[in-house]
């Protein structure tokens, strides 16, 4: 294999593939970064053993072929090489990159160690705008749960019904949901996608804006492609919560007011509340937030641009759940519908149905 | 056309459930024999089979699945005591996803005897709720460690001891012995090829055994003499010892080469760290009850013949005449008794004692009994 391009552009494909590699790989050749020159074109490929994630490069190819090098290693030499053309040539064994006056020579590691991708049959394709997918990627992966007690809740179910998609994501804290018109290519199914693969997706689509997202559905994995960039995913298997169920069909209480303005009030007042210690929202004619940190500190704000209907009533909120919700919402206005301190407060833009964020308050004492 | 089930010396009828198995594998197996014979190779080539449609042991697929390399076939041992309830955790959640490469994933757990029971309870919650996508197979020593209710989940397939032509011939594949060499070795693995191999290679292992033997023979010394075994048994442990923590360090600093310095890197050395640790400590542990083991072994023979047996059937067959030439010296009732010590410091060792120490005092013991005198 040889291949020839700019530090750059080489620099470019080698970090946004690296990032997939799992800095916890137990066995080397898992840490390592497969180089495959095809005919026309270089594919950069790294897996953490639960995605594989691939970058195409347009580089000149003048030889075909592949070699494994060692991420980490191959990540710093490249970015500490001088400026202008640097070749990679080599095979399974010993990798020689060269640019200028630098030269060095890496072990790789053998080709046929390294995993392959499995192929997904096609027929299953639909396609999504990529900006669309990349918001609502930010909006609902982060209300999945980090914690590995319910496998299920650390994926986002991805359901498609008709040209509708719907993603899921809850952490039995609080729920997001979001649909997307899906434009072209649509057939019902669903499956529980890891959050991790999902997040690392839509990082990779924020950076190459408009392009169109291509998705595959398969029995065990699903195939995200944008552009350049391809990623394969796990999925997980399990029977994901029914949430329509746990969405209230009518409330009580109608609370409207500025997002922005409302965000930043409950960062200000959150800085007095520790793990555990709730932000308060004291509804009525007057919106008032307020914390308290026994012994350390009180904090109380009242809100303006507010509009509230229904009875007076106190209801509690971890306030970094309420800022993920209120930053997902992409409204100039936010609508909080509530019923009562101990059932959930769904979040959403005004008019906008798109995104749903439920939220479950914090109990309060007495 | 070759089978990757040619990897499994000696185990005709294992060989034969497995074939049979791989069209439709069940969800849990508990591969159960005694050590060293071939349990560790049977579930990766089982593995193999089950995701390799031909089972042909040769393809990219096979060897990275008895490398323990494919991403779909996970292969954990434990790297202390005990199996960490952590891990256990980690793994029950990772079942439920699905295969990456493979249309199926296998998890492998060798010396699942050293789950405890908190961390069995673990398991028993992915036992219990199979998937259908991930084959587990645990492969343990002996059952009783298990809960009935990990029992119940597995199919249970039985281990026998290796057959003396079986070992043999492995030994022949790897090493140019001469037919006396050979035949020794094998006498002295009993049936355990991981132990043929050791021995076969020379080195510590074999060092242990023949202090092991001689210390048996030289029984009804002074105390000095027993002693004087302990400390040359501490100095093969500790070169041992060194020997791997240099293999550690080499490992190491490949590995910082390959992780670098970025996000997540401290934490990595740090796991790797531990492992390397407990691995020190498992390799002494593992050390003394070998030669606790073998001392047993020759103790045997030494009864066997003080009660008439042949001396061509003797384990130590190496050692036959010092053997035969010991054994009178003492009556057969005591030999056993000498035995029942080694058991019990076996046991005690297995227990957490201080390995050393029970060493120490079983050879202190046994050198203690007075020489039996003939009439």
């Amino acid at each position: 294999m040889h291949i020839e391009g700019e530090k750059e552009a080489l620099l470019e494909v080698g970090q946004s593939v690296l990032r997939a590699v799992s800095p916890r790989a137990t066995l080397p050749v898992l840490g390592g970064v497969k180089i495959e020159a095809g005919r026309d074109n270089v594919k950069f490929v790294a897996t953490d053993l639960e995605m594989f994630l691939t970058v195409q490069g347009d580089f000149a190819v003048k030889e075909q072929g592949a070699v494994v090098v060692p991420g980490r290693l191959f990540g710093d030499i490249l970015r500490n090489l001088p400026s202008g053309k640097v070749s990679i040539r080599g095979a399974d064994g010993e990798v020689r990159i060269e640019a200028g006056r630098s030269e060095f020579a890496v072990t790789g590691f053998p080709v046929a160690d390294f995993p392959s991708m499995p192929e997904v049959k096609e027929s299953q394709r639909c396609q999504i705008a990529g900006a669309e997918l990349a918001r609502a990627l930010r909006q609902v992966v982060r209300a999945a749960s980090p914690d590995e007690g319910r496998p299920v809740l650390t994926g986002v179910l991805w359901s498609v019904e008709g040209s509708t998609l719907r993603l899921v994501a809850t952490d039995s804290y609080r729920l997001a949901v979001r649909e997307l018109v899906i434009k072209e290519g649509a057939e019902s199914g669903t499956a529980i996608i890891p959050g991790r693969a999902l997040a690392e997706f839509g990082r990779h689509l924020a950076g190459i804006g408009e392009d169109e997202v291509s998705v595959w559905l398969g029995d065990s994995q699903a195939v995200f492609s944008a552009g350049s960039t391809t990623l394969v995913t796990r999925l997980i298997d399990g029977e994901f919560p029914d949430y329509r169920k746990l969405i209230p069909e009518s409330h009580t209480k109608h609370l409207k007011v500025a997002t922005e303005p409302f965000a930043q009030a409950v960062e200000r007042v959150g800085l007095v509340a520790r793990e555990n210690t709730p932000v308060k929202i004291h509804l009525g004619e007057e919106v008032q937030l307020t914390a308290t940190e026994a012994g350390v500190a009180d904090a109380w704000e009242a809100l303006e641009e507010v509009e509230f209907e229904g009875d007076p009533m106190v209801i509690a909120f971890n306030p970094r759940f309420l800022s993920d919700g209120l930053e997902g919402l992409e409204s100039q206005t936010a609508v909080m519908e509530v019923t009562d301190p101990a059932r959930p407060a769904v979040l959403k833009g005004v008019e906008r149905e798109e995104f749903i964020y439920l939220l479950m308050p914090v109990r309060l004492p007495g | 056309m070759t089978s990757v089930f040619d990897r499994i010396p000696g185990q005709q009828r294992v060989r034969e459930i497995l074939e049979r198995a791989v069209e439709s594998p069940g969800d849990s197996y508990l591969f159960v024999g005694p050590r060293g014979v071939g349990k560790s190779e049977a579930a990766r080539a089982f593995a193999a089979a089950i995701l390799c449609p031909d089972s042909c042991g040769e393809c990219s697929l096979c060897s990275r699945t008895i490398r323990g390399i494919h991403p779909d076939v996970q292969i954990f041992q434990p790297e202390g005591y005990v199996y960490p309830l952590e891990l256990i955790r980690e793994l029950v959640v990772s079942a439920r996803l699905t295969p990456l490469e493979a249309e199926k994933r296998v998890i492998v757990i060798e010396e699942a005897d050293r789950i405890v029971e908190r961390s069995q309870n673990a398991l028993l919650k992915a036992l219990e709720e199979p998937t259908g996508a991930v084959t587990w197979i645990l492969v343990a020593d002996a059952l009783d460690p298990f809960l009935p209710t990990v029992l119940s989940r597995c199919q249970i397939v039985e281990f026998v001891p290796v057959n003396e032509e079986a070992v043999a011939a492995l030994v022949a594949s790897r090493f140019k012995l001469e037919d006396e060499v050979s035949k020794q070795t094998v006498r002295a693995s009993r049936g355990d090829l991981e132990k043929a191999l050791a021995l076969a290679e020379g080195g510590d292992a074999a060092r242990v055994r023949s202090l092991a033997i001689d210390a048996a023979i030289a029984m009804g010394e002074e105390p000095a003499a027993a002693l004087d075994f302990s400390t040359r048994l501490q100095e093969v442990v500790a070169s041992a010892r060194d020997s791997l923590a240099d293999r550690q360090k080499a490992e190491l600093e490949q590995m910082e080469e390959m992780i670098g310095s970025g996000r997540g890197s401290a934490a990595t050395k740090k796991r790797v760290g531990d492992r390397h640790k407990r691995m020190l400590r498992r390799t002494e542990t593992d050390l003394y009850l070998d030669f606790v083991t073998y001392l047993g072994t020759a103790l045997r023979d030494l009864a066997f013949v003080s009660s008439g047996g042949d001396p061509e059937s003797v384990v130590c067959i190496d050692h036959a005449q010092p053997i035969v030439a010991a054994a009178m010296n003492r009556p057969t009732q005591h030999w056993l008794e000498l035995i029942d010590e080694c058991l019990a410091c076996h046991l005690s060792i297995i227990e957490n004692a201080n390995a050393p120490l029970a060493v120490e005092s079983v050879l202190l013991a046994l050198s203690k009994s007075p020489v039996a005198t003939i009439g």
